[in-house]
């Protein structure tokens, strides 16, 4: 029942699966964040076509990155977790990329007076409470996690 | 958008993140509790979807009603996903870890739906 004892039934050799334990519910976060990213650009990239809007493009880049990374993660084998570990790198690197240009150009993120120009990345993901910068550190937590019981260590 | 749905919704999905929280902590697998209350927070997302596409009309004229609708019907998956999730999970803790993910993140959901609603 305890993550300390699921670990001591693990075998030293074979790497933890990055979706038992906790990691379920890493699996669940990132599959909201696929479906409200995918969700969300779908609907203002169809809205504003054929208009080609940066905050929609990016929404968009995240959507995927979103969509790769809950899958890779709820796989749990030695590839997925490799997959994961690129997907969520990039991921942390999209939001602060993002959330620095989004102060730094503001003028770039706002399109043709519709509601709402932002991107789920714009600002660290304030629009979403942070959770955006906080679930790619959180996601390379628990990769190292999983990895190193795999290690043996 | 219809308050009173609305405030029942909140209070449901509040009672199933906080009770989902509990069992998670516990260490307990679903029960029949939670899935009452994780039915009952699902009929009141099916009629918040209902009512919100009746009464689109009344939003305002800025408001990206796709957008909204899209909300409302994502809205609609995450219980089930989360529900079937928990039940399949009943060995251990985390299945209903997932339903606290999931009440978690329609709270927020619903907050920005409001937040479409009233236009900003």
């Amino acid at each position: 029942m305890s993550m300390a004892r699921s670990s001591m039934s693990t075998p030293a050799s074979s790497p933890t699966p990055t979706n038992t334990g906790p990691g379920r519910m890493l699996v669940a976060v990132y599959g909201l964040f696929a479906l409200a990213a995918t969700g969300r650009s779908v609907m203002q990239i169809a809205q504003t076509w054929p208009d080609q809007h940066l905050p929609y493009w990016l929404s968009a880049l995240a959507a995927v990155v979103y969509c790769v990374a809950t899958v890779a993660l709820a796989r749990g084998d030695r590839t997925s977790a490799r997959i994961a570990l690129g997907t969520i790198s990039f991921e942390l690197f999209g939001v602060i990329a993002v959330g620095i240009w989004s102060y730094a150009d503001k003028a770039a993120f706002v399109a043709a007076g519709q509601a709402g120009d932002t991107t789920v990345w714009s600002k660290f993901g304030q629009g979403y409470g942070y959770v955006p910068l906080i679930l790619p550190i959180v996601g390379l937590w628990w990769l190292r996690r999983t990895g190193r019981r795999a290690a043996g260590a | 958008m219809l308050v009173p749905l609305t405030v029942v919704l909140v209070v449901l999905l509040a009672a199933l993140a906080g009770y989902a929280a509990y069992l998670t902590i516990a260490g307990r697998a679903m029960d029949n509790p939670m899935f009452y209350l994780a039915c009952a927070a699902e009929f009141a997302i099916i009629a918040q979807l209902v009512v919100g596409i009746m009464r689109i009309g009344d939003s305002p004229g800025h408001m990206s009603q796709g957008l909204f609708v899209a909300y409302l019907a994502g809205l609609v998956l995450v219980v089930p996903v989360a529900g079937f999730w928990g039940i399949a999970e009943r060995t251990t803790r985390w299945g209903t870890g997932v339903v606290l993910v999931g009440a978690l993140g329609l709270l927020v959901m619903v907050g920005r739906l409001l937040q479409l609603w009233n236009g900003s």
